[in-house]
């Protein structure tokens, strides 16, 4: 049995018997072509080159347009149709993922186009989108509100697995009852950037979604209590396994109906204060795995108390979710501004057993000492057993700097972490397999501390 | 233990779990059985026996639907400083990878070629690999301007 190497005489000669397989499999791993605006450098070095990556599908599969600054004539938008067309006839019978921006993000020219050229934009990406329905497994189009009657004309999204729709305005409610058939279609974002109505909204979100992600401007521009009732009125709501909401908008405190969402896995929200406490306070999910809260930065207009901490405890305590990860951004903030006091999050906490990973970002005015004594683990007193699956610890802006002791955040540590092949330094917890500070404000010897027991193996 | 014997016969002992790294090497041992008989060897056997224990790529693993679309091109230190070779060397390893069946060797080869395509120009690319520019001036003037007629730099 014998496997020779041979000798070529130059790397020229070498690389000239490459199969066409191995230099697509290069091809795929160069910058991927996505625009018309760049043409990938591999296509335009030699014949062979050119040949074999325009009849490789594969390197064909992402394709953005946005508007190019020639676009000035009718013979130029049919000519720009036709560079699309080629790029997309390239795939194949592949699925591709199309990003549409929109007319205003020309990111070449400061000078905003004309009417007509936004116009004849519009036309060339519409035809577009309508001529290869068939092919989108993601779709990223814009401005889908001035045109509502576009994406709903299409019969079919038969690969369409992903559609992200960007609307500016949001006048009048869609007139048309059905979303094109879409047998495949599990994930939806929409951003929206007023106050929308969920009348305008529904008709575009189909039965099979499980991934619901809406997108508003922060602020008051953000999603008001009727939006969000209509929202959790839907039957889809029932199914979702992901939601993200960015952001609820409202000041004042507003009753929302209970409702249950069964299946939702992860809860993406951000808010104000008082809009975050009133929807946590109206939910139980007993399904979930993944929770992210972030509060919106507002001062004073009367969103301010540890509510979210209150609806936080209510929410577990209605729902016993088996949750796993568990992330908190601005929340606990000290003294006047926080969502959840330190109180109601060792609360939440102590009955929280199955967290894994715990994700804090702060703002540098948290009270690091108790919350960092309160995640200490130690086996010999009960009340302090807690989070004992925690794997993974990750902090942003804390700070410990003015603690002289400065020991509670390694104690923290030490409970939960040992170098490899030596004991567990307490029974009947996890090892923390990885630790992220970024940006925290820690003293030196904490510092010095952390860098041991990263030499140590510590992630 | 495997006898493995290079093209100007040197010969290596390496243990089987570590060559059958290569899907081509697995399948042979596993046809012709227990053997005396020595396997000649091109150069893998040191990025082998580094990668020894790690989890072997599925066989599917380039038919994923979004393979192409989520590929980077990272590279662990160690397999830099071992693909740090000449031209000839590299297209060469990747043309044993390839035969042998070495998928992430394959792909270490392949993303240290992109990552030397990256960002130059088609010209610059000519001048690094001694390729030849032969698009006939009329075919690049239709073509190569046409499909740079969107080109924001153009």
């Amino acid at each position: 049995m014998e496997i020779q190497s041979s000798r070529s005489p130059n790397a020229n000669e070498v690389l000239r018997i490459f199969p066409p397989e191995l230099l697509t499999r290069i091809f795929s791993y160069c910058s991927s072509p996505k625009t018309i605006a760049h043409p990938p450098n591999f296509t335009q070095t030699c014949a062979r080159w050119r040949a074999i990556a325009h009849s490789s599908p594969e390197l064909w599969r992402v394709i953005d347009i946005e508007l190019p600054p020639g676009l000035e004539t009718e013979a130029d938008s049919s000519r720009f149709e036709l560079a699309i067309t080629d790029w997309v006839l390239r795939s194949s019978d592949l699925s591709v993922d199309l990003t549409v921006y929109g007319a205003l993000f020309r990111n070449t020219d400061l000078n905003r186009p004309s009417e007509f050229q936004r116009d004849l934009y519009a036309k060339v990406y519409k035809n577009i989108v309508m001529k290869f329905s068939g092919k989108w497994r993601y779709l990223c189009t814009p401005y889908a509100w001035d045109i509502h009657d576009f994406l709903l004309d299409l019969k079919q999204l038969t690969a369409l697995e992903e559609l992200e729709m960007s609307a500016v305005t949001c006048e009048k409610p869609a007139t048309h009852e059905l979303f094109p058939e879409a047998p495949c279609l599990r994930k939806q974002s929409f951003e929206l950037s007023r106050n929308p109505s969920m009348a305008c909204l529904e008709k575009f979100i189909p039965s099979t979604i499980v991934d619901l992600n809406l997108l508003s401007a922060p602020g008051v521009f953000g999603f008001w209590s009727d939006f969000i009732q209509d929202l959790l009125k839907l039957d889809i709501t029932r199914h979702l396994t992901h939601l993200q909401l960015d952001s609820l908008g409202w000041l004042e405190p507003h009753h929302l109906p209970p409702v249950s969402l069964p299946e939702l896995v992860e809860f993406m929200l951000k808010g104000t204060i008082n809009a975050s406490g009133d929807l946590l306070g109206a939910l139980t999910l007993p399904s979930l795995r993944k929770l992210s809260l972030e509060t919106s930065h507002f001062r004073g207009n009367g969103d301010q108390g540890p509510k979210v901490g209150v609806a936080l405890v209510e929410l577990q305590r209605k729902s016993h979710f088996p949750l796993a990860s568990l992330s908190l951004t601005w929340m606990l903030e000290e003294p006047e501004n926080k969502a959840i006091s330190l109180d109601d999050f060792f609360q939440f906490l102590s009955s929280a057993v199955t967290i894994e990973r715990l994700h804090i970002h702060a703002d540098g005015r948290t009270d690091t000492y108790r919350l960092m004594e309160f995640l200490r683990y130690d086996e010999q007193l009960p009340g302090k057993q807690i989070l004992p699956h925690l794997t993974t610890f990750s902090a942003t802006s804390l700070t410990d700097s003015e603690d002289t002791s400065c020991s509670h955040f390694m104690d923290f540590v030490r409970s939960r972490w040992w170098p490899l092949n030596s004991a567990p330094g307490s029974s009947g917890v996890d090892k923390l397999q990885t630790l992220d500070i970024l940006a925290c404000d820690l003293n030196e010897m904490t510092k010095k501390e952390l860098e041991t027991c990263h030499d140590e193996g510590l992630k | 233990m495997v006898t493995l014997v290079t093209s100007d016969n040197e010969k290596f002992n390496a243990e089987k779990e570590v060559v059958e790294r290569s899907v081509l090497i697995k399948n042979m041992l596993e046809d012709v059985g227990e053997s005396d008989q020595p396997i000649p060897l091109p150069m893998f056997l040191e990025y082998c026996e580094h990668h020894r224990g790690e989890p072997l790529p599925a066989p599917d693993a380039d038919t994923s639907q979004d393979d192409t679309r989520k590929r980077t091109t990272d590279i662990s230190e160690w397999d830099q400083k071992f693909i740090t070779v000449d031209q000839e060397m590299l297209f060469e390893i990747i043309l044993a990878a390839n035969y042998l069946d070495i998928k992430s060797l394959l792909d270490v080869g392949c993303k240290t070629v992109a990552n030397m395509i990256k960002g130059k120009t088609p010209e610059e690319i000519r001048k690094l690999f001694n390729i030849v520019n032969d698009f006939t001036p009329r075919r690049r003037c239709a073509q190569i301007k046409k499909e740079n007629e969107w080109a924001e730099d153009r």
